[in-house]
């Protein structure tokens, strides 16, 4: 006979052969036969399964550990930055150009608030100690939300954008909260990462450019958005004295 | 989630070894629960086997430079990993047996990696089945009725049915045989 059809021969792994012909022919044909084992095999596992054989979940934790040991590398592995260059959008199509007035008013208060931090360490710190920092400041539609950016460099160089965020306890959160840069015109968006807690550092790469890209944006990314444009929801905003 | 389209799992491949971290997130979302559950039943310890997920998930971010994708599937290389990651704490307590004078019998007998991940793998893919070839092919395994059997069960066509089974099972091998080639390279 032809070759038994492929659906026969899964039936014949399975051991439900009842056509005697397929049986027959299996039984002679190094083919079918190298096939009808190979399914056997799962087969067999398969059956042999029991409770134990279950997957379990790990619990959060050992994500967050990783991202953490992960993260402070990022910054300087070379590519990073033009990962992170495909990855911009152009900023939002929608809200985002009646905002940029709003966040013209919140760049005034974050320098503003640069401005104070400085002077309150008083003129005996030296200038490596002012780190460029701004003051976030609620968006219409978040009430009470409110956040800091501080950017810091490490010994070795580095520099990481160490970003604090809260939002009032009445706010109802579905979704996750992602950091971008941006332009003042928000018309180049970077995404840098996404809050893991009420506070997130951030690695940036050595030859991101702040001057061009002062604006710190904290959006608000609904849950199962899969898109990776931003929201155009933004939380809080503000400017680094860069 | 479902599984994922070839140019999606492609796509992913790329964005993994350029250095994504969100690549990364997705790699896990992907294959921890397969990983942490062949340490869990390999090293039976909750903590430990924590451990061990945390070194993988690292390692592979840490050695991507090493993966080849033309030579293994990303599911067979992170096994590969998870195999060593599993001898390496094994090794690991070996030596704090000699250190602490314990006696071996103490110790559960290490499971080998392997045959518990193959397990799990086809756990895993029978529990990624959609609902309705995921019932046939339990009816199958476990109650072991006949495709005929199924079909009235059901209120299939005989032919949906086989057809079910057929691609299920060839689903299943390839995951596996996708799980192993090239493993021991990593």
């Amino acid at each position: 006979m032809a070759h038994p059809t492929p659906d026969d021969l899964a039936l014949a792994a399975l051991g439900d052969d009842a056509d005697l012909e397929v049986r027959e022919h299996v039984g002679g044909c190094r083919t079918c036969l190298a096939e009808v084992e190979a399914l056997q095999h799962v087969v067999a596992v398969g059956r042999s399964l029991g409770p134990a054989d279950q997957l379990s979940t790990p619990n959060p934790r050992v994500w967050q550990q990783i991202a953490a040991e992960v993260h402070g590398q990022v910054g300087s592995q070379a590519g990073s930055v033009s990962v992170l260059a495909a990855r911009r959008r152009p900023a939002s199509r929608r809200r985002w150009a009646p905002v940029a007035l709003a966040a013209a008013a919140a760049l005034v208060v974050g320098l503003g608030g640069g401005y104070a931090l400085r002077s309150a360490t008083g003129p005996s710190s030296d200038a490596t100690s002012a780190a460029p920092t701004a003051q976030l400041n609620a968006l219409p539609g978040w009430p009470g939300a409110n956040g800091r950016a501080t950017l810091e460099e490490g010994a070795d160089g580095h520099r990481s954008l160490v970003v604090n965020v809260q939002l009032s306890e009445t706010t109802d959160v579905d979704g996750t909260m992602e950091v971008w840069m941006s332009d003042t015109q928000a018309r180049d968006m970077v995404p840098m990462g996404t809050m893991t807690g009420d506070s997130a550092r951030f690695p940036v790469p050595a030859s991101f450019d702040l001057a061009s890209h002062p604006v710190v944006d904290v959006s608000m990314e609904p849950r199962n958005d899969r898109d990776p444009h931003h929201s155009d929801v933004s939380v809080v905003r503000g400017r680094l004295n860069v | 989630m479902t599984l994922a389209p070839d140019e999606d799992r492609d796509a992913l491949v790329a964005a993994f070894l350029a250095g994504d971290e969100r690549a990364l997130e997705q790699v896990y979302k992907r294959y921890s629960a397969l990983v942490y559950s062949v340490c869990l039943r390999s090293l039976g310890e909750v903590t430990e086997a924590e451990d061990v997920t945390q070194k993988v998930f690292v390692a592979a971010w840490d050695k991507r430079h090493n993966y080849k994708p033309e030579r293994a599937s990303l599911s067979a290389w992170i096994m590969g990993i998870t195999r060593n990651k599993i001898v390496d704490a094994h090794q690991g307590r070996a030596r704090q047996r000699r250190i602490a004078d314990q006696v071996a019998s103490n110790y559960d007998t290490p499971r080998e990696p392997l045959d518990v991940a193959e397990r799990l793998i086809v756990a895993d893919e029978i529990a990624r089945l959609d609902e309705m070839p995921q019932k046939v092919l339990r009816l199958a395994f476990y109650e072991d009725l006949t495709h005929m059997q199924i079909a009235e069960r059901l209120q299939l066509p005989p032919g949906t049915v086989k057809s079910h089974i057929r691609r299920s099972l060839i689903k299943i091998r390839k995951r596996l045989e996708e799980s192993y080639d090239g493993s021991s390279d990593s």
